[in-house]
């Protein structure tokens, strides 16, 4: 089976202190306004009367989300100059000769992952630092984390050590792209529950 | 909706109209036996050009939605699996084969293949919608990934072709072309009025973190504009002896209401964009 990069996120750890965005934001020079790794802060559930008390059955958990290197890219599907390609090791990655910045992609990608860059009319996204794994080095995110929430390795690899989670709020059905993350929720999370981004502001540009 | 989407509105609206306006000219040619010649000649002449401008315009406009229009140049790479690939590759065919028939008409002297240049010219502007239409049924783009795309792309192209024809040309057009004009166009408007009350199964079952924006109420009120448009018409089937100056008015006034309906329901479509996850 060919190689196929991927993350692993532990919701479960994460405290939300948006390390990896910046991070990220440093190592790829990011303009204002782009961030090819964003922070979500979710939220829900509501107040229970008990015996007379109200209590909080208030939850909220944060999702760190990039590119996750979809193993079947709905983006390099739509994309119609095939701008975007995919490794050998399983990257997706965008070649900006060719992109027109037609946003096309944008459209489409169910993670949010792919952002304009004003300054160069071209579609950017998270690269997975490639040239840090070229280098045998971690992406600047996982290694910038102080929870340790994060993790790059072999999707197979990653698998095998915590399953196959990735479909938890906010995150799509795997069933459209097939992503390469693996996720960990938190602890105070359940299906059904009315969840939202509380920092929608922040994290929904486009 | 984007600023970037306004040009994608314009774009798809004047290709639709472009489209219309061929699809109308063939069936004026093919229902048009009997009438004066000349009259037939001008309707042609007008119609292709309109018909040939539009789609060079909307060319032009779809450029202003690219960051990187240059690199445009590559947009035919992925015929194979983007519908955006294929849709500029159908305008582009479209737009070639209607100048060439306008070149035809107005250089040819003897028009034994217009016919054939109308139809073909029809089959690509319908071919050229479609794309249109498939490319906006994105799998993650729940609104948009409805049968109901492509018939209200269709409806705009049949609408405002045929009611455009209509409202220019009523008094150079015989009866029975006319009449024809008008059964199509009030057949379009009852499936719109039918689409806009079908469910078309589109219950999602996945996570959506962000929802459309706030449409504005006047985009709403806007788009039932082509009920006073519809009416008129349908006085024009079941009146008759009309004074040709009073029907050309009555045209005007139905065109002009189809052009806000459309205009606002192209609105409302983009704004109502929305997709699964984050």
């Amino acid at each position: 089976m060919a190689k196929q990069w991927a993350f692993y996120f532990d919701s479960s750890k994460c405290s939300g202190c948006k390390t990896c965005q910046i991070a990220c934001k440093d190592k790829h020079d990011l303009p204002v306004g782009i961030r090819w790794r964003n922070v979500y802060e979710v939220a829900g559930g509501d107040w229970e009367r008990k015996n007379g008390n109200w209590i909080s059955k208030i939850r909220s958990y944060h999702i760190s989300m990039a590119c996750n290197h979809c193993k079947d890219p709905i983006c390099m599907k739509n994309c119609p100059n095939n701008a975007i390609y995919k490794t050998d090791e399983g990257l997706v990655l965008i070649d900006e000769d060719k992109c027109m910045g037609c946003k096309y992609c944008q459209w489409a990608c169910p993670y949010g992952a792919l952002h304009l860059n004003p300054s160069t009319g071209k579609m950017t996204k998270c690269t997975m630092c490639a040239d840090y794994i070229a280098e045998g080095k971690q992406p600047s995110c996982v290694t910038a984390c102080p929870m340790r929430v994060l993790e790059f390795g072999d999707y197979e690899e990653l698998k095998q050590k915590y399953g196959d989670e990735s479909e938890i709020y906010p995150l799509p059905s795997a069933n459209y792209t097939k992503p390469s993350v693996i996720i960990k929720p938190h602890q105070s999370y359940k299906k059904n529950v009315n969840w939202e981004i509380i920092n929608q502001e922040e994290v929904h540009n486009e | 909706m984007n600023s970037s989407e306004w040009s994608l509105l314009f774009f798809t609206l004047t290709g639709q109209f472009s489209a219309g306006i061929t699809l109308a000219l063939f069936l004026f040619y093919s229902l048009n036996k009997h009438s004066n010649q000349i009259k037939s000649t001008l309707i042609l002449h007008h119609g292709l050009i309109i018909a040939s401008l539009s789609i060079i315009i909307a060319l032009f406009i779809s450029f202003l939605h690219l960051s990187s229009p240059l690199s445009s140049i590559y947009a035919l790479s992925n015929l194979k699996n983007s519908w955006l690939s294929r849709e500029i590759f159908m305008v582009s065919a479209y737009a070639f084969v209607i100048v060439l028939a306008t070149l035809y008409v107005w250089k040819a002297k003897n028009k034994t293949y217009i016919k054939s240049l109308l139809l073909l010219s029809t089959l690509l502007g319908f071919a050229m919608v479609y794309s249109m239409g498939k490319l906006y049924m994105i799998e993650t783009v729940p609104v948009w990934n409805t049968p109901e795309t492509l018939i209200v792309f269709y409806i705009n192209t049949i609408v405002l072709g045929l009611s455009f024809i209509l409202a220019f040309y009523s008094d150079k057009i015989y009866e029975k072309v006319e009449k024809s004009f008008l059964i199509i166009i009030l057949l379009t408007l009852i499936l719109k009025l039918s689409t806009y009350y079908l469910s078309w199964g589109n219950e999602i079952n996945d996570n959506i973190a962000f929802t459309h924006q706030h449409i504005p109420a006047i985009w709403n009120i806007l788009w039932w504009t082509w009920i006073p448009g519809f009416t008129v018409l349908m006085a024009m089937i079941l009146k008759k002896n009309i004074a040709s100056k009073v029907s050309r008015r009555l045209y005007y006034f139905a065109f002009i209401c189809f052009v806000i309906a459309e205009f606002s329901a192209r609105f409302i479509f983009y704004a109502s964009y929305y997709r699964i996850g984050i």
